[in-house]
């Protein structure tokens, strides 16, 4: 399949988006072909038409499927993976069912997403009393060694941190993690490693046995393409017998497949779009062709956007370089108060509504940052256009 | 559409309802039935949110989910502040016992009739401050009158006053009963313990007014006996205990208020939720509580009347203020002919998965007191030949060794 099918060809034809609206945003949300779809609705009508058949036999069938599916596709046991609805309560479920105790530390990073650090937030105040670190790691930065060092530092200062929580890509600032080097360091200093690889599957390669953490979680309705909410949660062997889901309901003390797989009476039909979306992700080139096309899409665009509105790119070796997601440097705007929450909100809201462009804002190091997606819909003039949105916003 | 005037039971299956072809379903209390306009309805809000996930996630869920807790809030009888809406009952029974501060030694005290996933649930939260152990208040058939229940609860909760938690059913799940909770509360009351209402089955079978009941805490489906999809519920809770009674999941909205906290638990689909208004507004198309109900009672009494008398066994002995118009259970026979349905667990589920599997029709069966029961429900699409269908099949199982 030629590069020339992604863009507009594809957006066309697999995609369907509310006209007259840019979406530079896959990462927050993801999208969903129509094809998948389509399927979803079918299978909504197959539960609706006998509801009973589908709760007492058939989910169970289609969830074994869709896991074994999710696992080949990351390198996983299937028997340690489940699935959850969003990385979010992924997190959430193993830091509400960890035995912590009195004093203990976590250790996260200024780039942790919000929701995640809100989590630990929770334990901390709930269950341990402890305090909660973060790592920081600024631009420019230089090397891995430089995020490793900041980890093992903080480790080695403060003794009392039982868990760290690293990200496989960070969200706010789309960097990936040199996740084997630092969960060996962990390792060694006898910590229980989380990783939140929310925006890992389909973005990169993820081999869970090999990589070993002690747990991982990761959407599939980002850039998977299945419906929302499908993510996994893949948890180490060792802590099968305390990691039970957020709902205890019949299957308690089945054992975590079980005990995962039922809820309550719930709508678990996005998990079941697993094998269905996976095929779509093959059958249009798989990571290695979509990484080509956004790669050299984003390294355009990024330059293009950054020389308009004179701004440096922020330094990052290329090994950190998320393929499907871009940072650019923000000038101080009238308006949206650079390094600020407010600041980084009220511009996605006002891009969002009077310009129609759907994209992300972070703030970082006191200023506000563009977070760029780029996937199989996207094209150079989509870029183009929010490049002029931008330039033409009064600056401070 | 159609308002009152339209004839419940076959017209009504055909006009507002989808099924599997030949199967016949006689347990909507499991799993409820969605009509076929609110299906839809569904699949365009899903469009909707597909064709721009940014301004649905970041604005628009807003307006929908407080429209959909305002609705929810006024059919129940509730002040909508004190209310937020969860995927299933059995999530919000979760939320409030993973929420409370267990000390050592703090018990729990629920009923034998208590749904098993929330006896489950009762045994995880108990975990910390007795290692899983939890009371069961005993309550046995032939049930004389409401009083002796409500006598046995206080003494139950006097005879361990390390109970910090009462778990009740607003209608049980295995048994279809109705129990009575205003005294019950009274007497929680006058002990200092906490009540927590399982109402899974009560909207839309019983009138609820919570904030005259005033318990605790109260959760209860819509997608059981008010036609939402899967999984809709919802979770009262007293303003009292809205500052540590907070989410599973905690997310973005993290300290930012009850509301808050509870709307948004990561990115997930919430459509169920979305649907409330539009499935009140066909229940009371229907012709509301009085109309289902009436409709509802009258043929689920013939019914079981009916099977029982083939099967020459009873209805449980219950007063009859504890009955309740959606759902009914009749004793079987001891099966002589089959050890696959004997008077066990292991019994009753195999029973229910044959009947499905083999026979098409869909019922719920519990061993009780060492006896199995079919609990039977009726929904507005249902009539007396369904079952009918399900007494000849049950009188060649029992009475004929088939």
């Amino acid at each position: 399949m030629a590069n020339a099918i992604f863009g507009a060809a594809m957006k066309k034809e697999c995609f369907h988006f509310e006209e007259g609206v840019t979406f530079l945003n896959h990462g927050s949300y993801g999208a969903i072909p129509i094809k998948i779809r389509d399927r979803q609705k079918q299978l909504h009508d197959e539960l609706n038409d006998n509801p009973d058949l589908f709760y007492r036999q058939t989910e169970y069938q289609l969830y074994t499927q869709a896991r074994d599916a999710a696992a080949r596709f990351v390198g996983a046991n299937p028997e340690n993976l489940v699935f959850v609805q969003n990385a979010t309560t992924g997190v959430n479920s193993v830091l509400k069912a960890l035995p912590w105790r009195d004093g203990d530390e976590i250790l996260t990073t200024v780039h942790t997403y919000r929701a995640v650090a809100n989590a630990c937030r929770k334990v901390a105040e709930f269950s341990t009393g402890g305090h909660i670190h973060q790592f920081d790691i600024r631009f420019p930065i230089k090397d891995e060694q430089q995020v490793v060092e900041s980890m093992t530092s903080h480790l080695d200062k403060h003794p009392k941190i039982r868990l760290v929580v690293l990200d496989h890509i960070t969200s706010p600032t789309a960097l990936v993690f040199p996740l084997s080097e630092m969960i060996e360091e962990c390792r060694k200093r006898g910590v229980l490693v989380f990783i939140d690889g929310a925006h890992a599957p389909g973005q990169v390669e993820i081999n869970l046995e090999e990589l070993q953490p002690d747990f991982y979680t990761g959407n599939f309705h980002k850039w998977v393409f299945t419906p929302r909410g499908c993510a996994i949660l893949w948890i180490a062997k060792q802590h099968h017998d305390w990691c039970t889901p957020l709902v205890t309901s019949h299957m308690y003390k089945k054992g975590v497949q079980l005990e995962y797989f039922m809820q309550g009476t719930r709508d678990n039909i996005p998990y079941f779009l697993v094998p269905e979306a996976l095929k779509f992700f093959s059958e249009i080139g798989g990571m290695e062709k979509i990484h080509q096309y956004t790669k050299a899409l984003l390294d355009n665009v990024t330059s293009m956007i950054s020389d308009k509105l004179g701004t440096p790119k922020p330094e990052i070796p290329k090994s950190m370089e998320a393929p499907y997601m871009r940072l650019v440097l923000l000038p101080e705007y009238e308006g949206y108060p650079a390094g600020t929450d407010e600041g980084a909100e009220r511009l996605i809201l006002d891009l969002m509504r009077k310009h129609r462009i759907n994209t992300a804002v972070c703030p970082a190091q006191g200023q506000l940052y563009l977070r760029l997606s780029a996937t199989v819909y996207n094209q150079l003039s989509d870029y183009e256009k929010i490049a002029e949105v931008l330039n033409a916003l009064p600056r401070k | 559409m159609a308002k009152a005037g339209v004839e419940f039971g076959a017209e009504v299956k055909k006009k507002y309802f989808h099924f599997k072809e030949a199967f016949t379903f006689l347990n909507h209390a499991s799993y409820g039935a969605v009509p076929t306009h609110i299906r839809e309805k569904q699949k365009q809000l899903l469009d909707v949110v597909n064709d721009n996930p940014d301004v649905f996630y970041r604005q628009a869920w807003k307006p929908f989910m407080s429209t959909a807790i305002q609705a929810a809030a006024e059919f129940l009888g509730a002040d909508p502040n004190n209310v937020v809406l969860v995927q299933n009952a059995t999530t919000g029974i979760n939320t409030v016992l993973k929420a409370f501060p267990w000390k050592k030694g703090d018990e729990i005290l629920a009923t034998t009739h208590t749904y098993c996933s929330i006896q489950n649930t009762c045994r995880k939260a108990a975990q910390i401050s007795t290692g899983g152990h939890f009371h069961q208040l005993e309550i046995n058939f032939p049930i004389k009158d409401e009083e002796e229940i409500v006598r046995d609860m206080a003494s139950a909760i006097d005879e361990h006053p390390s109970v910090r938690i009462v778990l009740l059913d607003h209608i049980t799940s295995p048994t279809a009963l109705l129990m009575p909770l205003k005294r019950m509360i009274e007497e929680c009351r006058k002990r200092g313990v906490l009540v927590l209402i399982d109402g899974a089955h009560a909207p839309g079978q019983i009138e609820i007014n919570l904030e005259e009941l005033c318990p605790d805490f109260y959760v209860g489906n819509f997608h059981k006996w008010v036609y939402t999809p899967r999984g809709c519920a919802f979770l009262w809770v007293h303003k009292d205990h809205q500052n540590w009674c907070t989410p599973l999941v905690t997310s973005y909205m993290y300290d930012k208020g009850f509301q808050l906290e509870y709307g948004q638990q990561g990115t997930r689909d919430d459509t169920p939720y979305f649907l409330i208004p539009d499935a009140i507004q066909f229940y009371k198309d229907m012709g509301g509580r009085e109309r289902i109900t009436k409709y509802t009672k009258e043929l689920l009494d013939s019914a079981c009347k009916m099977i029982a008398e083939r099967l020459q066994t009873r209805l449980a002995e219950i007063p009859k203020s504890m009955e309740v118009p959606g759902m009914k259970i009749v004793l079987l026979p001891d099966c002589t002919y089959n050890e696959r349905y004997s008077n066990t667990w292991e019994g009753s589920q195999n029973l229910q998965f044959d009947i499905m599997n083999k026979h098409r029709i869909h019922v719920t069966v519990n061993s009780i007191q060492g006896r199995l029961y079919m609990r039977l429900a009726a929904n507005i699409y249902n009539e007396m030949a369904d079952y009918e269908k399900l007494a000849d099949l049950l009188v060649k199982l029992f009475k004929e060794g088939e």
